[in-house]
């Protein structure tokens, strides 16, 4: 194999021209760095988790051609169709009881007060994102603890008064491991059994209303909804109902997200024969749709981001060319030493070879040095623009996909140099120089 | 110092493939560049997109009162309301279940004229018949809701009573503002009620949405919530005096309560601090392309300028003054820069085309896009001045050396 011998050509040949050599990892390096940025946005909020494919939710039909018409292309869209695409209270409680030995969760998104145990009444906290849910919830939608547990059914089943922190949220009220302490969740204590690790996904699956805002930050019961007479974020009236919660509560108002885990189409179909019985049966017009079906349903429009991932490849390609000039002047400083290679018996193939080489080892070195521009526009991005409380991070497959990118590009930008360079005739250029 | 472009022209086109470069690599920067800076500068204007409220003489208390008890928690927001009234230099006070500072998620809705096909996205606001007053609502057509005979200062609780709307609302429903005086409306979210008057577009909500100034002012018929809003209208110049006189008011209040007082000020929220993060985010980016301009265009003349070394030296030993081997360098800098610029506008042409599509109500911003080439050309060209420099002291004895 002639490889490592070309790739030591190669790298001697990049220290020989040093300062060129940097200046063309710097120029994909800025480039590379703000394509990243464009992309962990992206990334970050077109991801989607792995989840159990028979993960299936249960919603109540409620028409929505017009709404649907109404916010096309406005980017609110799916979070406006997610809207109506759950259950009542009243509905969720009925759906709790089938019976059927699954997991299951009713889930809902309220803001309450929230102080660690030692906190200053003096100096309490703005409102938080709470969403209650049942203790299914957490081996349905598998968050990563860092620290404890979710509670168990039996922990729900007694009434304990038990809760799940948020990352940012444990971080702010506890230095550490929070577990087995206290915090007052409007006034009444609740025990921390678990810390989730990592922030919530940008289109959360259990319920696609709050996409793109402020995440969960802490996950109580759903029975301590109606003791702590928490509002559902974004409830879809369905028809006109008195003030109190018991009012809400007992309304067919659609606020509450319900899910079921059918891993076998034998309860699949028992579960279909349950709704037809318990729903179907009192006229209530329903949906039992899948997870995958569910994420078709609800899409996320194409948005700036895609946009910007576009423009910022296309300034991509513009340092691509700049590199292809940078290699251009390159090989006709250097033409002398590459005539002589050809004088003495390198066939062209070999030259173009080694020219595509340097130029991919200049690439794959400008997209990794890529990573100390995104990191810092990470930073800055969740500092300076903060859209949303889900931190934007390097990736793993960011760093892949600009890596890759960046070394296509840069390979790409040397095809025409390195043609150029196999194809002079040595006699000609040796006479010249 | 003589200006002649005839060897700038057949350097240039003895190397087509070279120049061609060139041009796409500029126009690749100047289209990414200007773009960049296209969509800060709609970013930015969005951020600064005032309420059209008096902004200069508003308060907002905001208030989370805690407690399973619903009469107490709305006996105690009706206190607040009663608090801030009796405050010394409120003119005016209402409530209010959103605004411009909210950093929770809400949406609009869409509203509709019963038995019609036309509808209109609004965010409905519930309110009080103090509102006019607190927010110097000015009708276009119709009246405004007066006070309840009997009722005294109102506050929010009760069904909803009358709407006021916004004009876009009134024209996308029913045509005009006057056609829709005394005209039902209804939505998703709100019960059928009659517009009672049409005021001027207002924003509060995100303006980022398109109809970011759609509104109907509901009057009544707010929702019960842990979570109230008092907007405090303060007579002219003493909104920070009246700030901070709340601010007092409200140091006593009940323990485990969180209550916040600041100034209705747009600068403040979250869109504001959004959008000109993302302005100021982006021409950073847009200052990253200039230097990959820069960079590519130093690194490229400094060898162009190393390679034509003998050819430089007999010019000089021709006649030529140091000036002229600059302006030689600066002269093929520019041609390949104006042609690179014009394909690259033909490229922001077709991005505008594309980002109008994403960014609602994009604007032309030939300062922007001006601004971009002149910062383009400006790192390009002073990036080559470095290089012509260096040329300019090749002396003339070079030309009868070996290179």
């Amino acid at each position: 194999m002639l490889l490592p011998y070309h790739l030591r050509l190669a790298l001697r040949s990049l220290r020989r021209d040093a300062g060129l050599s940097i200046t063309i990892v710097v120029v994909l390096a800025v480039a590379a760095g703000i394509f990243c940025t464009a992309l962990m946005h992206y990334l970050r909020t077109y991801g989607t988790a792995s989840l159990r494919p028979s993960l299936h939710q249960v919603e109540i039909d409620v028409p929505h051609d017009t709404l649907e018409a109404a916010f096309k292309d406005t980017g609110n869209e799916p979070n406006v169709l997610a809207q109506r695409q759950r259950t009542s209270f009243s509905i969720a409680r009925v759906l709790a009881g089938s019976g059927l030995a699954v997991e299951q969760t009713a889930t809902f998104r309220g803001r309450l007060l929230v102080e660690g145990e030692d906190a200053n009444a003096a100096t309490t906290l703005p409102p938080r994102n709470a969403r209650f849910v049942t203790a299914d919830f957490f081996s349905m939608f598998e968050p990563s603890f860092r620290w404890g547990a979710p509670w168990s059914r039996a922990d729900e089943a007694r009434g304990d008064a038990v809760v799940v922190l948020g990352r940012a949220l444990a971080d702010r009220l506890f230095a550490g491991d929070g577990v087995g302490r206290q915090v007052l969740v409007d006034g009444r204590a609740f025990r921390v059994v678990g810390v989730l690790a990592h922030d919530q996904p940008f289109a959360p699956e259990w319920d696609r209303v709050v996409t793109g805002a402020a995440q969960d930050q802490l996950y109580l019961p759903f029975d301590e909804a109606a003791r702590l007479g928490a509002r559902p974020e974004a409830a879809v009236q369905m028809a006109p109902f008195g003030p109190r919660h018991a009012d809400l509560l007992a309304s067919p108002t659609i606020c509450v997200a319900f899910w079921i885990d059918l891993p076998t189409p034998a309860l699949r179909d028992a579960y279909a024969a349950y709704l037809k019985t318990t729903l179907g049966a009192g006229g209530v017009r329903y949906h039992l749709r899948d997870l995958a079906t569910l994420r078709r349903a609800l899409a996320l429009p194409r948005t700036v981001m895609s946009f910007f991932v576009s423009l910022t490849f296309l300034v991509l390609v513009g340092a691509g060319l700049v590199v292809t000039r940078l290699l251009l002047a390159k090989s006709l400083v250097r033409q002398g030493e590459l005539s002589i290679f050809r004088a003495v018996g390198a066939p062209r193939a070999s030259i173009m070879v080694r020219q595509l080489l340097e130029a991919a080892l200049l690439a794959a070195a400008g997209g990794v040095v890529a990573m100390a521009v995104a990191a810092p526009a990470a930073f800055v991005d969740n500092r300076l623009v903060a859209d949303t409380d889900i931190a934007l991070a390097v990736t793993p497959t960011a760093f892949g996909l600009t890596f890759a990118a960046t070394v296509v590009v840069g390979s790409v930008a040397a095809l025409y140099p390195a043609w150029r360079a196999a194809s002079r005739r040595p006699t000609t250029t040796l006479m010249r120089t | 110092m003589r200006l002649d472009v005839g060897p700038v022209l057949r350097t240039l086109a003895r190397q087509p493939a070279v120049f061609t470069t060139l041009v796409l690599e500029v126009a690749a920067g100047v289209a990414s560049l200007t773009a960049l800076l296209l969509a800060a500068s709609w970013y930015g204007v969005i951020g600064a997109k005032p309420t059209s409220f008096d902004e200069q003489n508003l308060a907002l208390v905001s208030s989370y009162t805690p407690g399973a008890d619903e009469d107490a928690v709305a006996a105690e927001q009706r206190a607040d309301l009663a608090r801030v009234r009796a405050t010394p230099g409120v003119e005016a006070a209402t409530s209010v279940d959103t605004s411009v500072l909210d950093d929770r998620w809400t949406y609009p809705a869409l509203f509709r004229a019963p038995g019609s096909r036309r509808h209109q996205i609004g965010w409905p606001v519930h309110t009080d018949d103090e509102a006019p007053r607190a927010l110097r609502l000015a009708p276009i057509a119709g009246v405004m809701p007066e006070p309840r005979v009997g009722a005294g200062r109102s506050d929010d609780s009760g069904p909803v009573r009358s709407a006021v709307v916004s004009i876009c609302v009134a024209k996308a429903l029913f045509g005009s503002a006057p056609a829709a005086i005394g005209q039902t409306i209804v939505s998703d979210q709100t019960a059928p009620v009659r517009v009672s008057a049409v005021v001027a577009n207002v924003t509060m909500r995100v303006p980022f949405m398109p109809n970011a100034g759609c509104v109907a002012f509901l009057f009544g018929g707010a929702p019960r919530d842990h979570e109230a809003r008092i907007l405090a209208r303060a007579a002219p110049g003493q909104r920070d005096a009246l700030v901070a006189r709340l601010a007092d008011v409200f140091a006593g209040a009940a323990p485990r309560r969180w209550v916040d007082v600041r100034a209705l000020d747009s600068d403040d929220s979250q869109h504001h601090r959004v959008g000109h993060g993302l302005a100021t985010f982006l021409s950073l980016f847009g200052a990253l392309v200039g230097v990959i301009a820069q960079l590519g265009a130093l690194a490229a003349t400094s060898f162009l300028v190393a390679q034509r070394r003998r050819q430089i030296g007999i010019r000089r030993a021709l006649g030529a003054t140091k000036a002229d081997i600059v302006t030689y360098f600066l002269v093929e800098n520019a041609f390949t820069m104006f042609a690179g610029s014009i394909v690259g506008l033909v490229g922001t042409a077709g991005l505008y085309v594309v980002m109008r599509s994403y960014f609602n109500g994009l604007a032309v911003d030939v300062a922007a896009i001006v601004l971009g080439l002149v910062l383009f050309w400006i790192a390009a060209l002073a990036a080559t001045l470095v290089p012509a420099l260096r040329a300019a002291r090749v002396p003339p004895g070079v030309a009868s050396r070996s290179p």
